[in-house]
């Protein structure tokens, strides 16, 4: 009886320090860890150069440019055998900024005040506005606040040639309640003071006057004009004689079926090594594109040399073109580069 | 606390050896032993890696007096799995090869069942790869000797034929891995549950 008991008691203390062993844990270890770095902070609105009426507001939105690091451990796992080995992966992203991250900053608080992105006008002046994160610095945006007359932008260019009947006038106006008009005609203005209109073409040259103008008892007016030169294609069909920096320059255009074609030659002058070379008989071959704007190529070759080059224009106003050429001059195995611009009248 | 154990055992054993030995003139015989038992490492992850049907085979034999034995017992236990590959969309394998040597302490306290308690030398092998064998930095082993610990079992006797008996045992085994410097794999316990079933014979 006595021995049985004893081994009823060695039996439950061997079964308690077995128990004690369930109690070992594992270390697990992460496997990925993404680490971001902001290297860059941009702000921006829907404008280049804010126009803003005094009272008014918009918003601006943020974007960092982030160096991200995925760290990935890639690992093996036994019950006593571990292995890894870390694999790094650098990339860089874009992400949209809260705008109460930032610390935003308006050089003149007495011209517009910027709290979490919100920009408002206080009075007439220009300003610039710039977020800042940490010690990181964005880029910076102008701010015009108007006062008394509107402030009106007509988008570039303000002189334009178009081989079609239609053209477009665009750009921002900002201020009171007004009116805006294209030579009298109303035009729609959006809530953010961006306007696009759709205007026919005469032949020949188009004038439009675009005038903003306040809805009060002063009528504060402001215009701004744009000119669109309409023409056809067959107007530039011919002869047109020119000339470069110091040679003449001539060409013809050819119309070939829906194609307009410009050939001709034309004559240059190269100091190469100390010398004076004239290279004469250069061809211009090309063609007038859609827009109107030509692009030819540019080629000689003789036992002497060989030229290369392009040559860009278009047409300024009515009968007259310009543009510029660029060549690359091989002579004695050694080239040069050479450039000039070119105006041509239609004769 | 846990490194002190094996040390604990020595002791029982000693003590055992005094309180049951029956050395009162009683009758010297040799046992014979030869079992299979189904073992489960209560390590982490070992049934994750290797499942549940891994077999512990075993052959030992024993000097004892009347109702009491000295045994000495050879155990080998492998199994193969899978191991666990992680980040990387690989198979990963391996294998487990764990031998040890048991001293134990038997007694009957009456003829058909017995217990024993006893102490454990041995070595643990663990090899791991994956189905991509050129990426060797996911390839290693671990193996470690002098593994201690003890076991303690309760086992019953069925008499079969031309003295032979059939046995049952339930065991319990502590093994302890061999402290390494620096090693997260310190004081983990490789023994755990195990059921025999086997055959002896006495002379």
């Amino acid at each position: 009886m006595l021995e049985q008991v004893l081994f009823f008691k060695l039996r439950f203390i061997l079964i308690c320090l077995s128990i004690s062993i369930f109690t070992q844990m594992c270390n697990e270890k992460p496997e990925s860890k993404i680490t971001t770095t902001l290297l860059k902070l941009n702000i921006f609105s829907e404008m280049d150069t804010i126009l803003l009426g005094e009272g008014k507001i918009i918003n601006l939105s943020a974007e960092g440019i982030y160096s991200q690091k995925d760290k990935i451990t890639i690992s093996n796992n036994g019950v006593l055998s571990y292995t890894e080995y870390v694999e790094i992966n650098i990339d860089t992203i874009v992400q949209s900024l809260n705008n109460k991250d930032i610390t935003w900053i308006s050089a003149d608080q007495f011209v517009a005040q910027v709290s979490n992105g919100t920009i408002l006008g206080i009075s007439k002046g220009e300003t610039n506005i710039t977020g800042k994160i940490d010690s990181l610095l964005s880029n910076s945006i102008v701010v015009r606040v108007a006062s008394g007359e509107p402030l009106l932008s007509i988008n570039p260019p303000i002189f334009e040639v178009l081989f079609q009947s239609e053209g477009t006038i665009s750009g921002w106006v900002v201020g009171g309640e007004l009116d805006l008009t294209i030579n009298d005609n109303i035009v729609n203005v959006s809530e953010n003071g961006q306007f696009e209109e759709i205007v026919s073409l005469e032949a020949g040259v188009n004038d439009f006057i675009v005038i903003a103008k306040n809805i009060d008892e002063l009528g504060l007016s402001v215009s701004k004009t744009k000119q669109i030169l309409y023409l056809f294609f067959d107007d530039i069909v011919g002869n047109w004689e020119g000339e470069t920096l110091t040679r003449p320059f001539s060409f013809n255009i050819y119309k070939l079926g829906d194609e307009y074609l410009i050939a001709g030659t034309m004559t240059i002058d190269l100091t190469f090594f100390g010398g004076e070379y004239i290279v004469e008989n250069i061809a211009v071959l090309g063609l007038i594109n859609s827009d109107g704007t030509i692009d030819a190529e540019l080629s000689l070759s003789t036992s002497d040399f060989s030229v290369t080059g392009s040559l860009e224009g278009s047409f300024s106003n009515e009968g007259t073109a310009g543009g510029s050429f660029t060549l690359s001059v091989g002579m004695f195995g050694v080239s040069i580069a050479h450039s000039e611009q070119w105006t041509a009248v239609k004769q | 606390m846990i490194k002190r154990i094996p040390k604990l055992f020595y002791y029982f054993i000693f003590i055992l050896s005094f309180l049951f030995g029956d050395t009162g003139g009683g009758k010297l015989s040799l046992i014979l032993i030869g079992n299979v038992g189904s073992f489960s490492p209560v390590v982490n992850n070992f049934t994750t890696i290797y499942g549940n049907s891994n077999y512990n085979l075993r052959g030992g034999l024993g000097l004892g007096w009347n109702k009491s034995f000295f045994l000495i017992k050879y155990n080998q236990f492998n199994a193969e799995g899978e191991s666990i590959v992680k980040s990387i969309d690989l198979t990963g394998s391996a294998t487990w090869n764990q031998e040890f040597i048991s001293l134990g302490f038997r007694y009957y306290p009456e003829k058909n069942y017995y217990s024993e308690v006893g102490i454990i030398l041995g070595k643990v092998k663990e090899t791991i790869t994956t189905s991509v064998p050129i990426l060797t930095d996911l390839n290693t082993d671990f193996s470690t000797n002098q593994n201690q610990g003890g076991y303690f079992l309760y086992g019953f006797n069925f008499p079969f034929i031309l003295g032979i008996v059939i046995n049952g045992e339930i065991e319990y085994d502590l093994i302890y891995l061999k402290p390494y410097k620096n090693n997260r794999n310190d004081n983990l316990n490789l023994g755990g549950p195990m059921i025999n079933v086997g055959a002896s014979i006495v002379f």
